[in-house]
């Protein structure tokens, strides 16, 4: 016969420590409520910041019906669809995901940080601390337009006709992704900004009053935080490392130019070290007589800072990649079994096309990097086009008041 | 008492309920813990392991026995002769037939794993329990671990509405 079986509550509270820390958070947060000793262990987990590691991403999205009031998440370990509330103050888009954190605008384009999960907020400085930027003040004394000039860092200074911009669409027209340093939860963190005219860089500190404008270079694709270091891609292959640590900036370019600038390029740090460049390219398909059909393909290329060179990767083995506002990243599909090996994830995030057609629909899949193929992550596909969908792996840590 | 055979290092286990293990010491310090007493030589006579009854700990030994690295006769490595893929593979098959156990006896072995530090066996029952846990509903894994419900009623409300999408 079988013996009682025992109370699992009475798990020791470090082993059910490291079983908490491999879960995906909806089974967490499910688990945290078995008992009120799993709830105890649970909320020292999330204060003691080393929360669950093994997140697999999910995708964000908003749905017609719920309108910006609730968030789907998708999750990709579960195939199944979340909805959560969107808190309070209204959001009007996303330019940026990583560690658990969005980055958010608010409708005066106002950039703050937000743990949908937890609810977590952190201001940024606002837009009128941004180095292009002047307000338009109306009589009253109120914020009318923000007041865009055109130059980049070159001397002597060119600069074109400013433009007066409405509040809200500023956000749509000069941000096109944010990156963090590290888990704001933590309490430090720096984001950095690739933001127009001229697909420049601007970062801040969250404890900062200003943005401050990294004035070398323009025309940048991509960015990731790697060794204590930004590291920024251009469009046309060069890489930039930013070291912010110090009372100024110390810049280096590690990597020339390598190519004609192309569409669309990424960069990511592999889990096993190097460097990855994805290139995304975008041709007229030879099968479609109307000549307006378009087909994409990928291509990963492995970074050589010593030879200064890049070589193309023949696949990813266990790998998964994935692309968009997101910040740019890699999986294990061995550590994530729901996610496929050798595949790339991508959400759309063409900054023209999302600015000209917000009603388009959204070119959101999966990439299969050895047959070359596509297919949708679901069907039908449950998101609005606008906020458009991004990447993002849950984060449950108890932010530093 | 510590032993020779075959030239082999042999140790004595012994469970709070008087049994006696005789394994290889190579067997016994797959646990961090009997290694480092090994090391710090206070291995010389038996090693009593306690909280562990002699039916868990003879599983545990048989866990190591299964996953201590094994050298043949000459020394060589025995992965010269098996491709590291098929041991591994051959492992995995294993483990997951070692694991096919009832409730009480996996939460013993949970314990006894976390307690003799055996981070694969740790491993192992921790991602059996995961497992358990994944995509079910907090009825459903309160019942696959019979766990007992110690909120009161309005407390769990509290709990549930705090993250209501999560218990869709």
């Amino acid at each position: 016969m079988e013996a009682p079986a025992p109370d699992w509550s009475g798990l020791p509270a470090d082993i059910l420590i490291s079983i908490f820390q491999l879960l995906q958070c909806p089974d967490l947060i499910r688990s945290a409520a078995v008992c009120t000793f799993w709830q105890k262990v649970y909320s020292t987990l999330r204060r003691s910041g080393v929360c669950p590691s093994r997140q697999t991403p999910c995708l964000l999205y908003c749905t017609e019906a719920a309108g910006a009031k609730a968030l789907g998440m998708y999750s990709l370990s579960e195939r199944k669809a979340y909805s959560m509330p969107l808190p309070e103050p209204p959001i009007s888009s996303w330019i940026g995901s990583s560690h658990g954190w969005l980055v958010t605008m608010d409708e005066k384009s106002d950039l703050m940080l937000l743990n949908p999960n937890t609810g977590d907020k952190i201001a940024l400085p606002p837009v009128t601390a941004m180095e292009h930027v002047k307000p338009i003040v109306n009589e009253d004394g109120i914020l009318e337009k923000y007041k865009l000039s055109f130059y980049d860092g070159e001397l002597p200074r060119v600069e074109d006709t400013p433009y007066a911009c409405h509040l809200d669409r500023y956000g749509d027209l000069v941000y096109l992704k944010a990156i963090l340093s590290s888990d704001p939860s933590a309490g430090e963190c720096t984001v950095m900004l690739i933001h127009q005219p001229y697909a420049q860089l601007s970062f801040a500190k969250v404890v900062d009053a200003h943005w401050n404008w990294l004035q070398m270079h323009s025309f940048y694709a991509d960015c990731i935080h790697h060794d204590g270091c930004f590291y920024a891609l251009t469009a046309a292959g060069a890489i930039d490392v930013f070291d912010l640590n110090g009372p100024s900036v110390i810049h280096r370019r590690i990597l020339p130019n390598l190519v004609q600038m192309v569409q669309k390029c990424y960069i990511v740090q592999a889990p096993w070290g190097d460097v990855l460049q994805i290139i995304k390219e975008e041709s007229l398909d030879p099968e479609q007589p109307d000549g307006e059909t378009y087909i994409t393909a990928y291509e990963v290329y492995k970074v050589d800072f010593v030879e200064l060179k890049r070589a193309k990767m023949r696949g990813l083995g266990e790998y998964a990649l994935f692309t968009g506002k997101s910040t740019t990243s890699c999986f294990s599909a061995k550590d994530h079994p729901g996610l496929m090996a050798n595949h790339l994830y991508f959400t759309h995030d063409d900054h023209d096309e999302l600015l000209s057609g917000k009603d388009d629909p959204r070119d959101i899949g999966v990439y299969d990097l050895e047959n070359d193929t596509r297919t949708n992550l679901v069907d039908p596909e449950p998101w609005r086009t606008w906020f458009s969908p991004i990447w993002f792996t849950p984060n449950l840590a108890k932010a530093v008041p | 008492m510590a032993t020779r055979e075959a030239g082999k290092k042999m140790i004595m286990l012994k469970s709070p309920d008087g049994m006696e293990f005789e394994v290889e010491e190579a067997v016994a310090m797959e646990s961090q813990t009997i290694r480092k007493m090994i090391e710090d030589d206070c291995a010389d006579t038996a090693i009593l392991i306690p909280n562990i009854n002699s039916k868990i700990l003879s599983r545990v030994i048989e866990y190591c026995n299964k996953h201590v690295p094994t050298t043949g006769a000459t020394g060589a490595a025995a992965s010269d002769t098996v491709a590291p893929a098929a041991l591994a593979e051959d492992l995995k098959i294993w483990d997951a037939e070692f694991i096919k156990v009832n409730r009480a006896t996996r939460f013993n072995l949970i314990q006894a794993a976390s307690y003799l530090n055996i981070k694969g066996l740790l491993d192992l029952t921790s991602q059996t329990t995961i497992d358990t846990i994944s995509d079910n509903s907090l009825e459903e894994i309160r019942s696959f671990l019979s766990t007992k419900n110690d909120y009161l009623p309005e407390e769990e409300q509290t709990i549930r509405r705090e993250n209501q999408w999560a218990f869709q």
